[in-house]
């Protein structure tokens, strides 16, 4: 029977994780993620534990801030139209453009690759 | 609403989503992102509990965070590269002890 070889590394990385999460400081602070957990009915006991799910929930809002701007970089090359006026009007390369963060970019972004549907509240449309 | 922990998880989004090449942002989206990192976090502790619960325990432990990841879909592949890249935000000192030393 063919099997793949194992990669020797595999499984390792986490491993070789785990002790460095002791002298780091996650984006979120300690003291904000153990209020959550302990909401949760979680102790946190190991500044480890509390770390490793900073880090897990960031990654996941990261990732889709990362495909909200994907989708944000396909709309604006899409409507070349628009920018040419802002070339135009900013007199700047359209390459330096500054992306803004919407709605309209997130909803997508969570509905395709997430599964995530978002709608607005009619109250404040 | 006006809670302070939520103010710092919306600048950790801030921080997030700037990182990720937005110049700006809309309140709506942040809020909603806000409310999405919010929930993550209460998600995977609850998992965490349960299943230090189901093993028996009281205490939690590294592995139990890793079950309620993969029972989420979340993978954590990744998750060491992510947490050690170059020029990552960081929120603000929550212990001004310790800048003043």
């Amino acid at each position: 029977i063919h099997r793949p070889k194992e990669n020797p590394n595999k499984g390792g990385s986490l491993s070789e994780f785990l002790p460095q999460l002791e002298n780091y400081s996650p984006t979120i602070p300690d003291a904000v993620t153990c209020y959550y957990m302990n909401s949760s009915g979680l102790n946190c006991a190991d500044p480890r534990i509390v770390r490793l799910i900073s880090i897990a929930a960031q990654k996941f809002i990261s990732d889709v801030a990362n495909d909200a701007l994907q989708h944000c970089k396909t709309k604006s090359s899409a409507n070349p139209n628009v920018n040419k006026n802002q070339k135009d009007k900013d007199g700047k390369n359209p390459k330096d453009k500054k992306f803004t963060l919407t709605v309209d970019d997130l909803a997508p972004a969570l509905n395709e690759n997430y599964g995530i549907k978002t709608t607005q509240m009619k109250y404040l449309t | 609403m006006n809670d302070s922990r939520r103010k710092i998880m919306k600048e950790a989004v801030c921080l997030l989503v700037s990182e990720a090449g937005f110049s700006t942002a809309t309140e709506e989206s942040l809020e909603t992102l806000t409310e999405m990192l919010i929930g993550l976090t209460c998600e995977i502790a609850n998992q965490t509990r349960n299943y230090a619960e189901l093993a028996g325990r009281t205490q939690s432990v590294v592995g139990d965070v890793l079950m309620a990841l993969i029972n989420m879909g979340i993978g954590f592949k990744d998750l060491d590269k992510y947490a050690l890249r170059e020029n990552r935000p960081m929120a603000r000192n929550m212990n001004p002890n310790q800048a003043q030393k």
